[in-house]
């Protein structure tokens, strides 16, 4: 049986596919048989982020209405041997999402992979609901900054009060991975620093993904940064990919600017 | 002129015999010095004569009316509700009891209570309290309404306050500089 896995944010633009995006890459290196699914239905970008898009046929619409299997619909990436795509539908808008069909997809899902990665869109309205319904775990994306924060804070208690596990009485996991950390405005006390955070949002810390402006160029490439060598982003991806494979990967520090300056000498010697 | 008003306790009590009422009123007088008398009955010259030597305030001419519906402070359920969970933002806590808060409050929670309010961890979002006594440390973000008045400016530190209502003024003082609870 797989483990679901709902990536949110309540804001949007703080990284929630590129996040997705990385730590699928990242559990499927590890190898696990991972599938990451694009539930930003209408607005689907993972396809490119992924550098996939050239490939849907079909999508997940099409999957819950029967129109195709989900083998037909599910991409294979061409890089890594353990990891699938199931697209958005970009034609389509989020009322087609339906709890039955969405309970029948995810069931489905867990059968057949370890890891199943749902990228859920922006807002707390039926897309999100959606996506966070049957998930055992999510992994919530902020950025060091007051207003991620709070929308972050209000998708942790609707996690608590809409997911099916948490009707149920079972505990739904909760994970932070705080991105866009950008060590220089930390140090000016211009970001808000990771114990705030964690003290605000009081979920157990995941991750802390750097700034990186590569991050930009890998989503126009469709090449995610976990894929890049010497990116102190990509770095942080797999060290949470392996996290989540159960390998105790230590943290590190990306918060102090001479620590970072350090890592990038390391890397470079590598080259 | 100055006109002032005050709330006064009365005891009512109904004199149904001299010897008895003598009895009570020397067994209970320096409980009762403190309380205006309302007598109902047949007051004669000697339990008269009693009340002004002990100096006990009485009167036997006052129409008082048990109010229609229950007064204010007995619609408060008694009682302290405790909640040992973070109040996350969106969330909406409506409380007519007092109210032991242990955990953060965030930016963008409510949380209103009409009685007391004591909140261990720091307030970030708002609060409406209505009772007569709170204690909790509010962030420069928070906004705090106590018995209809907005004193969130009155806390400019990141310490605990301890706010009380007394005849009417509502007084702040600082608690300490930071409470260490374990």
């Amino acid at each position: 049986m797989g483990i679901v896995f709902a990536v949110i944010s309540g804001k949007g633009g703080v990284g929630k596919t590129t996040t997705s995006a990385n730590l699928a890459i990242g559990t499927a290196i590890e190898g696990k048989k991972t599938v990451v699914v694009d539930f930003d239905i209408g607005q689907r970008n993972l396809d490119m982020i992924l550098g996939l898009e050239n490939r849907v046929v079909y999508d997940i619409t099409n999957v819950m209405d029967g129109d195709a299997t989900l083998s037909q619909a599910l991409i294979k990436d061409k890089r890594q041997e353990n990891l699938y795509f199931l697209a958005a539908s970009q034609t389509k808008d989020k009322s087609v999402l339906d709890r039955e069909k969405v309970k029948k997809l995810i069931d489905q899902l867990k059968e057949e992979f370890d890891y199943i990665f749902l990228d859920s869109p922006a807002g707390i309205e039926g897309g999100f609901e959606h996506t966070i319904l049957y998930a055992d775990n999510v992994i919530v994306v902020v950025n060091p900054e007051v207003s991620s924060i709070r929308d972050a804070d209000r998708v942790i208690g609707l996690v608590d009060a809409k997911s099916h596990k948490a009707k149920e009485g079972e505990r739904v996991g909760k994970f932070l991975v705080i991105t866009r950390i950008d060590p220089d405005l930390i140090e000016k006390g211009e970001m808000i620093s990771t114990e705030d955070i964690l003290d605000i949002l009081s979920i157990n810390l995941l991750g802390k993904v750097p700034e990186d402006k590569r991050v930009i160029d890998a989503s126009n490439t469709g090449k995610p940064v976990i894929l890049h060598e010497s990116s102190p982003a990509g770095e942080a991806y797999s060290r949470i990919a392996k996290r989540l494979c159960g390998i105790d990967v230590p943290f590190v520090d990306v918060e102090s600017p001479e620590v970072r300056g350090f890592l990038q000498k390391i890397t470079g010697l590598f080259k | 002129m100055q006109v002032k008003q005050y709330s006064v306790k009365v005891f009512e009590v109904t004199i149904e015999n001299e010897e008895e009422f003598l009895a009570f009123a020397r067994k209970n007088s320096l409980l009762l010095k403190r309380y205006l008398l309302l007598l109902k009955g047949d007051v004669t010259p000697t339990i008269e004569a009693f009340l002004e030597e002990e100096e006990i305030a009485f009167t036997h001419n006052l129409s008082l009316q048990p109010p229609n519906d229950k007064p204010q402070h007995f619609t408060k359920q008694s009682g302290l509700r405790i909640i040992d969970q973070l109040v996350r933002s969106g969330q909406e806590i409506i409380e007519k009891r007092d109210l032991l808060v242990l955990k953060r409050v965030n930016s963008g929670a409510t949380v209103h209570t009409d009685g007391n309010f004591i909140a261990l961890s720091s307030i970030d979002g708002h609060i409406e309290c209505n009772g007569d006594f709170m204690l909790l440390k509010p962030s420069s973000k928070a906004s705090i309404i106590f018995n209809g008045v907005d004193i969130s400016e009155a806390m400019d530190e990141e310490i605990f306050y301890k706010i009380r209502l007394e005849n009417n003024e509502i007084l702040i003082s600082k608690y300490a500089k930071d409470i260490q609870w374990a």
